[in-house]
């Protein structure tokens, strides 16, 4: 155990705060060679945790892609009584109007993973995009770039995107461009802080020496150092996609087409499950989201700590 | 240790988010398409010239600079801020309906963030303190998996078990609305409203205390491997003594910050919790607004809680820097 002031660290970089780096601390990690990521796959999959995460995201994502073979019913057939409780038949009981909820749950995993898969992936672009920008860029640019950032974070996202999504009207690609267009400014300042750090260790100077330009530079050295921080980042973003699509179909905001996870607690809510002993209808769809969190929590979490040496010393 | 450059620079940064906030707030209703009298012209089966009328007497007919300029003033100089009459609490002006409903949220945020502070501290502490034992396994266990658990869905959890078979707490609702008191200072009601408060508190903490745990578990790990805690021990210092007085304390720092940069999160956890509860606060208010769109009540909502929260933020950086003489800026 050492001085363990990374925490602090990490939250006061994420602050846009300057603090002071050891700079000869990554100088052993060969730039965006093959190695290297082989080393941190190797490493992550050594971890137990990664793996259980892993296997867990795997699981539902299999579920989620092989939906219409695996679920039993049609998650929109009515199929007989309601509420009927978890059996044989219908392992995880019938809803209000008598539909497989088990179905549902096995659809939502495709529709509820699509969203947290987009908007993790569109906020990941949008990130590194505009925090490369802010540290390669002239100061004003970056200064600019920030306050966005600084603005974006600090109104409240989840009733702005609640607002938007309201009046931008029930469909799953309106839900998936907003709750993108407000989830991009963490990543963008984590980018932008990791990359100044970058730029400032010896390999740069000596790729600057050698003769390369800001473009390549920033392309081919500093954002294959910040990739491993990004996918752990990009993970991570997964279940706040998934849980931001939730709420607002939980709120009856959500593409009413679609049966996402969000949509099943909905139902559940207006249907009066609780009071109709539709326990396992109520308690399915969360607890899936909540395994989904956990196994993104794992998995980003510890790519997080092996890609990064200097979180690595707890 | 803190300069005035750093806290004239900071002031700045917040005049600016604040300025460029108040820009956003003005242009989210504008941007939507169909302006709010046209729609209700179109929803209520308005004739041209009503509708003419209701563009002039809201103001709507001058250019956007104008409507901007008269925007800033009415926010900026006027105290309470103006911003107009609600559309569906017609004809109370916006900021009586938000300050009506503020309390009510406000006194939910409070509770469950102290509530949720002190259990994640206490359990990080202890995991912490018991590394490696099957208690830090549970707890970590149980952060984790609640770490990214809905909040309207423990809400809902909380809802089935304490309103069907266990029914201790009223579930909707923040106050018993049948009976009505001479005054609010009265025992019988502060129970009533700690009761109706208690399941929406209850269902904040528990999907929100996880991150404090989890940090606090790391910072108090890495503090416990500092000198000056070995140093203790060696002295002979109560073991009590040596984990809250030598290592929590430290440890706590960035919780603090946490505490405050959260309260953006849990407003908007608040908002829906309030939804399921039916709890009279901001969310609910915000959640009737946009159904009703009743844009003025919209406005004056986000404005309410950006301030409040850039203002937070804002001392919780300054906070930092007097809590903890090591950062540096």
């Amino acid at each position: 155990m050492r001085f363990g002031k990374t925490p602090r660290r990490a939250l006061l970089r994420e602050r846009g705060a300057t603090v002071r780096q050891d700079s000869d601390e990554n100088l052993s990690s060969v730039v965006g060679s093959r190695h290297r990521w082989v080393e941190i796959a190797v490493a992550v999959m050594h971890e137990k945790r990664a793996v259980a995460g892993l296997t867990i995201l795997l699981a539902f994502v299999l579920m989620g892609s092989f939906a219409p073979f695996i679920s039993p019913y049609d998650p929109f057939r009515l199929l007989g009584k309601p509420y009927l409780q978890p059996s044989s038949q219908h392992i995880l009981g019938t809803d209000s109007l008598g539909r497989d909820v088990f179905s549902q749950i096995i659809w939502g995993a495709r529709v509820s993973l699509f969203v947290g898969g987009v908007v993790a992936l569109s906020v990941a672009t949008i990130g590194v995009t505009v925090g490369l920008l802010s540290a390669t860029s002239h100061p004003i640019v970056d200064e600019i770039l920030m306050r966005l950032c600084d603005i974006l974070i600090i109104i409240p996202k989840l009733p702005l995107t609640i607002f938007v999504a309201a009046v931008l009207g029930r469909g799953i690609w309106n839900i998936i461009a907003v709750l993108a267009a407000f989830g991009w400014p963490q990543m963008a300042r984590m980018v932008r802080s990791e990359a100044l750090s970058i730029k400032q260790r010896p390999y740069v100077d000596a790729a600057r020496m050698s003769g390369a330009g800001q473009l390549r530079i920033t392309f081919q050295i500093i954002l294959p150092n910040l990739l491993p921080l990004v996918i752990a980042n990009a993970i991570l973003a997964v279940i706040s996609g998934v849980i931001s699509e939730a709420s607002l179909s939980f709120l009856g905001l959500g593409d009413p087409s679609q049966m996402s996870w969000g949509t099943v607690i909905y139902f559940s809510m207006i249907g009066g499950a609780i009071y109709n002993g539709g326990w396992a209808w109520v308690a399915a769809p969360g607890f899936c989201i909540s395994l989904i969190g956990l196994g993104t929590t794992f998995l980003g979490s510890t790519i997080n700590v092996i890609s990064n040496p200097r979180l690595r010393r707890r | 240790m803190i300069s005035a450059r750093y806290i004239i620079r900071r002031t700045m940064n917040s005049l600016v988010t604040y300025a460029a906030a108040l820009a956003l707030i003005f242009a989210i209703p504008r941007l939507i398409p169909g302006s709010p009298e046209e729609l209700m012209a179109s929803s209520y089966r308005l004739p041209g010239e009503v509708a003419a009328e209701l563009r002039h007497r809201f103001g709507l007919d001058q250019p956007l600079t104008t409507q901007f300029l008269k925007y800033i003033s009415n926010v900026i100089l006027k105290f309470p801020p103006d911003f107009g009459i609600s559309y569906s609490y017609y004809p109370a002006p916006v900021w009586q309906v938000v300050t009506t409903y503020l309390p009510w949220t406000l006194f939910l945020l409070t509770l469950s963030s102290v509530v949720t502070a002190a259990l994640g501290l206490l359990l990080g502490v202890l995991s912490a303190w018991k590394r490696g034992s099957v208690v830090e396994t549970l707890v970590s266990g149980v952060s984790m998996f609640l770490l990214s658990t809905p909040y309207f869905w423990i809400a809902m959890i909380l809802i089935m078990v304490f309103g069907v078979y266990l029914p201790i707490f009223p579930v909707a609702g923040a106050y018993t609305s049948t009976v009505i008191y001479d005054t609010p200072f009265r025992l019988d009601y502060i129970r009533d409203v700690l009761a109706h408060a208690a399941l929406p508190v209850m269902s904040l903490v528990i999907s929100s205390f996880a991150s404090y745990t989890i940090i606090m578990r790391d910072n108090m790990v890495s503090t416990l491997g500092e000198d000056y805690i070995t140093t203790a021990m060696a002295k002979g210092v109560k073991t009590r003594s040596i984990i809250w007085r030598h290592a929590a304390r430290n440890a706590m720092l960035p919780v603090v910050t946490l505490f405050i940069l959260r309260l953006g999160t849990i407003l908007g956890g608040a908002i829906v919790t309030e939804a399921v509860f039916s709890y009279p606060g901001v969310g609910s208010l915000l959640f009737n607004a946009i159904l009703n769109q009743d844009y003025p009540v919209v406005q004056g909502f986000f404005y309410v809680i950006t301030v409040m929260v850039i203002i937070a933020n804002y001392f919780a950086d300054l906070l930092y820097i007097f809590m903890d003489p090591r950062v540096k800026y």
